[in-house]
């Protein structure tokens, strides 16, 4: 189990050094557009494209380190009343009926893919699939989290309590 | 259609994720509906993330992170101070002022409350006024920041109803300092009947010129953003950009290097939580299918235009809903629900969509401070190191402002609408 935890850590690590990387290249490129196009008048060809891109994959992967951080935003009055047995069983239920969505995210963008992927990617001229697979690379980390998760609750390694708040 | 809407409460209920839930409802209505749509699924999801005007999202949430820990919360108060700190119940004034002012810069409620909080609340504490007050005020008067522009929840607000973040932005000004003046006029009603204390803040040209020298970089953002949007010198997505740089250089003039080396974790937190609100986006694009495939919203404005409504009355009945529903889901999450069923409704009996959008930031903010899931009354909790139950006491009679302004919103749109018709015509 120590070395689930660890694998898991330094997962989020390595993927949270890559939100980074991602989040200053599109500042950078949306700076620099606005720079460029107030200075110098000149455009980049392809740059929003590139940019919303980026974005996309940043949020793809982003959404997968929030589940494995516990910070996707859910309500959690009710189950936090529950009894601490109970709580674990339902966010045990919970991890797997996220990593199911992904997982059908998974199942279907392949068909989407294998369908439209070779297509060109305007105005770069590349195979679609370089933007497309950040579905199931967004999809799959999550499921890959989600799975982490369900052997660590059921362990007793990952606490069920998302919330602690100072009680009246 | 029942499938959804059972599925996506039960979901609601054991805690999954908000962005789950819809991704789960609406894949379980599709496998038993309408298989033969099932393998559209990623192709809404990933349309649903792809918005160049989306990026203004983290870029937002990024400059106020900057600007908080660029060291300009001190500086915002010492402004306020100079303002308002000589009235009864001054620290009181200063915290509606100082969020004001911060409202228009972070975008973000929580941040507001974090930031002001952590200063303010001590310092009550310290000069005597109860905890429940200091707690109660700054959670009430941190609501301003969704809706003084920039706003992160109205440019959410504007990608789903297809509206102008600028006139939205425009929309806010008058509600936003409608509810600051409410507040500020409660606080100096507690403070009187209460005795609390005045602060020492000479009141003179000169030192009114010291505090406007140290703070008008930091007060000036507002303004700037939402002149470069309304005025279409840049995109809002560009804008965003442009503050990022300049919160940047803020923060290298106040604090130095430091800004800088907490660079990437600032970053990091921002990117998480807009991932958090684009996971919603694009899984909710799944859930605004389905009302589409079944005409929900078609089938409720003919139900609205049946009923006979005028558009006021309408207004505040949508305005109570936003309470409720704000009571127990997120400010985002119940933007993109909310906005795809009744905006066609509204739209139906002649009610704009930037009134619209107004008023649903505005309902939202109070439900940001209500428990049970309220977003601001959390990070209060942690500050403060009270119970939500206790700090929504206090602040109850602070959001009455708040629900005063809504219904005033709701009576008079020309209060959202007189900015934004003046600026962009009719």
């Amino acid at each position: 189990m120590d070395a689930l935890q660890t694998f898991e850590a330094r997962l989020a690590k390595v993927l949270e050094a890559v939100l980074v990387s991602l989040f200053a290249a599109f500042l950078l490129l949306v700076c620099t557009i606005v720079v460029l196009r107030f200075g110098f008048n000149v455009g980049i060809n392809g740059s929003d494209e590139l940019v919303r891109k980026l974005f996309l994959l940043t949020s793809a992967i982003g959404g997968a380190v929030g589940i494995m951080r516990h910070e996707h935003i859910a309500i959690t009055f009710f189950i936090d009343r529950l009894p601490h047995a109970i709580k674990q069983a339902v966010d045990v239920l919970g991890f797997a009926l996220v990593a199911w969505v992904n997982a059908a995210m998974i199942w279907y963008a392949w068909d989407w893919i294998a369908l439209t992927g070779q297509f060109p990617w305007q105005p770069f001229n590349l195979p679609k699939f370089i933007v497309q697979s950040a579905v199931p690379i967004g999809c799959g980390l999550a499921v890959l989290f989600c799975l982490i998760k369900i052997v660590l609750t059921l362990a007793g390694r990952e606490n069920a309590d998302v919330v602690r708040r100072p009680r009246d | 259609m029942l499938i959804l809407l059972l599925s996506l409460l039960v979901l609601l209920v054991i805690g999954v994720p908000i962005a789950y839930s819809l991704g789960l409802s609406a894949m379980a209505y599709f496998l038993i509906e309408q298989p033969a749509l099932v393998g559209i699924l990623p192709q809404k999801f990933f349309a649903g993330m792809d918005s160049f005007a989306l990026v203004s999202l983290p870029l937002f949430i990024l400059m106020g992170l900057v600007m908080n820990s660029g060291g300009i919360t001190a500086r915002l108060l010492d402004l306020s101070m100079f303002f308002v700190g000589r009235f009864k119940g001054g620290l009181g004034h200063v915290n509606v002022v100082g969020s004001m002012i911060f409202g228009g810069i972070s975008g973000s409620s929580a941040s507001d409350t974090a930031s002001i909080g952590s200063v303010l609340i001590p310092a009550m504490e310290k000069r005597g006024y109860p905890k429940r007050f200091a707690a109660g005020i700054t959670v009430a008067s941190s609501t301003m920041g969704m809706i003084i522009p920039p706003s992160v929840p109205m440019i959410v607000y504007a990608i789903v109803a297809q509206e102008s973040v600028g006139q939205l932005f425009l929309g806010g000004i008058i509600p936003g300092v409608m509810v600051g003046v409410f507040q500020l006029v409660l606080v100096w009603l507690v403070a009187k009947r209460n005795n609390y204390p005045t602060e020492f803040s000479p009141f003179t040209f000169r030192h009114g010129v010291r505090q406007l020298r140290r703070s008008a970089v930091v007060a000036m953002m507002p303004i700037l953003i939402v002149c470069s949007v309304v005025f279409g010198v840049a995109s809002p997505t560009e804008t965003a950009g442009l503050a990022v740089l300049y919160a940047l250089l803020i923060g290298l003039a106040i604090t130095g290097i430091t800004v800088l080396k907490e660079l990437p974790d600032l970053m990091r937190q921002a990117i998480i939580t807009a991932a958090k609100i684009m996971m919603i986006i694009a899984f909710s694009q799944l859930y605004i299918w389905v009302l589409a495939l079944e005409r929900i919203p078609d089938q409720l404005a003919v139900l609205v235009l049946g009923l006979g409504l005028d558009p006021v009355s309408l207004m505040l009945v949508i305005a109570a809903l936003i309470l409720v529903v704000g009571t127990f889901i997120d400010v985002s999450p119940a933007i993109l629900l909310l906005t795809p069923v009744l905006l066609p409704a509204a739209q139906s009996v002649g009610i704009s969509g930037v009134h619209f959008g107004v008023v649903m930031v505005s309902g939202l903010a109070v439900g940001a401070c209500t428990p049970p899931v309220g977003n601001c009354l959390n990070v209060c909790a942690a500050i403060a190191r009270m119970g939500i139950g206790r700090i929504f006491i206090g602040a109850a009679p602070f959001l009455l402002a708040n629900v005063v302004v809504l219904a005033l919103i709701c009576l008079f749109p020309a209060l959202v609408l007189w900015i934004p018709n003046a600026v962009f015509g009719p």
